[in-house]
């Protein structure tokens, strides 16, 4: 059999046009010119595949399956009939109104004039809505703007979200566990220690912990089921792996979660998981602890205040041989100025720690020139990826410290856009180790305002402001001021002890027991 | 429709076929047009998507107020980032600072720091008004200079007013006040200041005059005017040679360079009609031709250092951001621009669009 034949017998062969037959009945019933014409249309509907015998006798069965293709042509169009899945009669006429005015076969014209115009002969699938994702970055950095101007919302936010709210309580006494993972950034592992320090000067029975005492493993002592759990930075506490194996992230059931994340980061993201299934969580900023309520987690802002006697922070008299320091010279590695001496007494004029992002990089290098003045020592770590002790660390906390004490400025550049007030940088190296600090503008906050405990100025102007500090009376006069009067404001009154104090302490209700939550 | 009729264009610095384009709303839809001209290699002239419907109302005084105020409030806390203007490169602050100080490190406040008091004026000036302050910049860096003590700055923008107040003490200063005004109508106490300081303001005066008369009455005797101002082409209607340096110049960038930080294709420049300037803000460069030949009415202008703009400033606008210092295609580039308007300014080819002027009243 030849192949068009076999095709044909298939019903396979797409239709050319009318069969012989229905031409002769169309010429004999309504004579010969009107059956060319209609032969003519079929020709150009079939064209293109846009008729489908099979798919139009089955969708309108009341037409005998030969004549389908003329039924079309002389009146099934005028039915609103389609010729095949390919078009939509009615969406193109209700898409082209000029088609519809003209009340031509809307398949015919489409395989016409529309087809070349660029006309749809179906409607656009409707794609099926993506997943909405509640924790989208730019949904969070949206929620984020209000508060970063306004300190005052941010705190009614908060406030608002407590009523109804059941937070965990802490007898006094009661034991407390911190914990943070061994291989973590250095950071988190300082802010475990000033946390576990807070809590044993607010008067609990506080120990630092590590992922060891989680996972059961080697040397992770005892358990700690009737312990109150506090962990700092669960984006490493729930991902980092020790020996292939990691906190499950329901382990934070019943735990008081420390957020150390801006809020937009992939890092925050890695911990969400853990947030999620906290008891509490309590973050250091204080817009994102705003952000956090109104997303629905329990949360609190933990102002990393000051803590009496702190021995991390003691004067840092000899400064440890690690690559960070490796440029500086010998009598400023082993020889700390007083505390409170006066700041002209401080050999590094400048100093930054952090990420090298692209934007910090635009900014020192507009700078650059100008801060050839200055003794600036700049560490700029190379990636977005954590400092672990005794690993890759350039430089750890007692190098991190010992270089602001010996330093008049500490300078706070954003990483991002997002204007956190970066509390580790300004407060925890700059405030508390009385350095004077310099930043562009930050969030609004409560406990610490610029121009009193700091100085803000546009990241354009940040270095005019550097050199009037440095280079004039006048501006060493304002930073002695400044830098002071923030020293005070935080060992008077940014106590971390008495905040933790305050929000763990039971109320009015008796003194529950140890670990129990109020209701 | 988004594409409003078409034009070629006669003065075509490159050779390829150039094409007028008005685009409307939405901006979307004009920025992918934008590209996709872009892509079949057409520069792109267009009207900063005004509304044609608008083209032809006039506007109210106090819907012009508002509009200059609604534009300064929009302008972001943290406008230095990305750069969009072009004394904010490094490289063209050493140009400019060249051109009025003699030296590339030598600023502005430090220039009028020397200047100053050889023209008879004891500094820290004791009192000081600034007129038109906008966000205080030039009024801290005086202050680190100690060329002001107190000061007392004027806005018409309310957020202006608010942020320059709040940098002033941001930055350590406390001897700052700041206060809402309009210079076209501002009063000024008679003889209660020594010195009176104008920046990029003068242009966005409509009362010339008047205000003049104002500064020369609040002056104490001896006072002196300081006007750091574009003076260039009111409207910036620009000049067809302004416009044939800066386009060749604009042509010949790699097109990485021509990215606003929006992500925009900048288009050439061109005289923009009345509604764009009713649509961003009314008060730009209104007047700005007439700023020195009114001055010169009622103050003797004592020092003048005029510092170029002519091409750098319509070329770098918005597109500033893509220079990178230290980068050396970057600085060829300005090298090179910095040295053609340096050339065709001398050459009496071009006008010094901006200058600085100390006058003292009649």
């Amino acid at each position: 059999m030849r192949p068009m034949f076999a095709a044909a017998k298939r019903g396979s062969l797409p239709s050319r046009g009318l069969g012989f037959y229905e031409f002769l009945r169309l010429a004999g019933e309504h004579g010969l010119a009107h059956a060319k014409q209609v032969a003519g249309d079929a020709r150009l509907l079939c064209r293109n595949g846009l008729f489908d015998r099979d798919w139009y006798a089955s969708t309108y069965p009341d037409v005998p399956v030969r004549r389908g293709l003329s039924h079309f042509l002389e009146r099934g169009w005028r039915d609103g009939h389609s010729p095949g899945p390919g078009f939509d009669s009615g969406f193109y006429l209700q898409a082209n109104p000029d088609v519809a005015a003209a009340a031509i076969n809307p398949a015919l014209h489409f395989e016409m004039y529309g087809r070349n115009e660029g006309r749809s002969p179906l409607p656009a699938p409707v794609a099926p809505a993506p997943p909405q994702d509640v924790w989208a970055p730019d949904r969070l950095r949206a929620a984020l703007a209000p508060f970063h101007i306004d300190a005052d919302a941010a705190l009614t936010a908060i406030a608002r979200s407590e009523k109804g709210l059941s937070w965990p309580v802490i007898a006094p006494g009661a034991e407390v566990a911190v914990f943070v993972h061994s291989a973590g950034n250095i950071f988190m592992n300082e802010i475990a220690e000033l946390l576990t320090g807070a809590l044993n000067a607010a008067g609990y029975a506080a120990r630092l912990c590590d992922e060891r005492t989680a996972l059961h493993v080697d040397g992770g002592g005892e358990t700690c089921e009737a312990t109150t759990r506090f962990v700092v930075a669960p984006h490493e506490f729930f991902c980092i792996a020790r020996n292939g194996a990691t906190v499950p992230c329901d382990w934070a059931d019943g735990a008081i979660l420390v957020n150390v994340e801006q809020l937009h980061t992939k890092w925050f993201r890695q911990g969400l998981e853990a947030l999620k299934s906290a008891r509490a969580v309590l973050d250091i900023n204080l817009q994102s602890a705003a952000v956090l309520t109104q997303f629905g987690l329990p949360t609190r802002f933990l102002a990393l205040g000051y803590v009496p006697d702190f021995s991390s922070f003691a004067a840092r008299g000899r400064l440890p041989e690690l690559p960070a320091l490796a440029t500086l010279e010998r009598s400023i590695k082993d020889y700390c100025p007083a505390p409170d001496c006066r700041l002209k007494e401080r050999p590094i004029d400048i100093l930054f720690i952090g990420f090298l992002s692209p934007r910090r990089a635009e900014i020192f290098a507009r700078m650059a020139e100008r801060l050839t003045r200055w003794r600036c020592h700049f560490v700029l770590l190379d990636g977005d990826s954590p400092q672990i002790r005794g690993q890759s660390a350039a430089l750890d906390t007692d190098a991190a410290i010992g270089l602001a004490q010996r330093s008049k400025i500490v300078l706070n550049l954003h990483q991002t856009d997002e204007p956190y007030f970066e509390w580790h940088r300004i407060v925890l190296q700059g405030l508390w180790q009385r350095a004077l600090v310099i930043t562009e503008p930050v969030a609004a906050q409560t406990f610490f305002a610029a121009g009193e405990h700091y100085l803000a100025a546009p990241c354009d102007e940040l270095v005019d402001l550097i050199d009037w500090i440095l280079g004039t009376a006048q501006g060493m006069r304002v930073a002695e001021r400044v830098r002071n009067e923030a020293y005070r404001r935080l060992t008077q009154e940014v106590r971390l002890d008495k905040i933790l104090f305050e929000m763990m302490s039971p109320r009015a209700s008796p003194a529950p027991l140890n670990a129990e939550f109020e209701s | 429709m988004l594409l409003v009729g078409y034009s070629a264009h006669a003065n075509n610095p490159s050779g390829r076929t150039l094409h007028r384009v008005r685009l409307a709303e939405p901006p979307g839809r004009a920025q992918s047009a934008n590209r996709a001209f872009r892509g079949a290699g057409i520069d792109l002239f267009y009207f900063n998507r005004v509304g044609l419907s608008r083209m032809v109302e006039p506007l109210s005084a106090d819907e012009a107020v508002r509009r200059v105020q609604d534009f300064f409030s929009r302008d972001s806390e943290r406008r230095s980032w990305p750069w969009r203007h072009w004394v904010a490169l490094p490289m063209v602050e050493r140009a400019v600072n060249r051109r009025i100080g003699g030296a590339p490190d030598r600023t502005l406040p430090q220039t009028l720091a020397e200047a100053l008091p050889e023209l008879g004026l004891r500094l820290p000036a004791a009192r000081t008004a600034s007129l038109g302050c906008g966000r205080g910049r030039f009024d801290r860096d005086l202050f680190r200079h100690r060329v002001v003590e107190a000061l007392v700055g004027y806005d018409l923008s309310p957020d202006s007013v608010e942020a320059a107040d709040r940098w002033a003490r941001s930055a350590g200063i406390e001897s700052f006040a700041y206060r809402q005004a309009d210079l076209n109508t501002i009063e000024l106490e008679p003889q209660a200041f020594d010195l009176v300081v104008v920046q990029m303001a003068l242009h966005h005066t409509q009362e010339l005059e008047r205000l003049y008369e104002t500064i020369a009455r609040a002056l104490k005797p001896g006072g002196l005017l300081v006007a750091d101002e574009y003076v260039g082409p009111t409207r910036f209607f620009w000049t067809e040679r302004q416009m044939q340096a800066v386009n060749g110049l604009l042509t010949v960038l790699p097109p990485e360079k021509r990215m606003t930080p929006d992500g925009d294709f900048k288009p050439l420049i061109e005289r923009q009609p009345p509604s764009y300037f009713e649509q961003t803000d009314p008060s730009e460069a209104i007047r700005s031709r007439e700023v020195v030949a009114r001055l010169e009415e009622c103050f003797e202008i004592r020092w003048r250092r005029p510092y170029g703009g002519a091409i750098l400033h319509p070329l770098l606008y918005n597109i500033a951001w893509t220079f990178k210092e230290g980068d050396p295609v970057s600085e060829t580039l300005l090298a090179s621009a910095i040295a053609i308007e340096d050339v065709l300014t001398e050459a009496g080819d071009l006008d010094s669009d901006f200058a600085v002027i100390i006058a003292s009243p009649r």
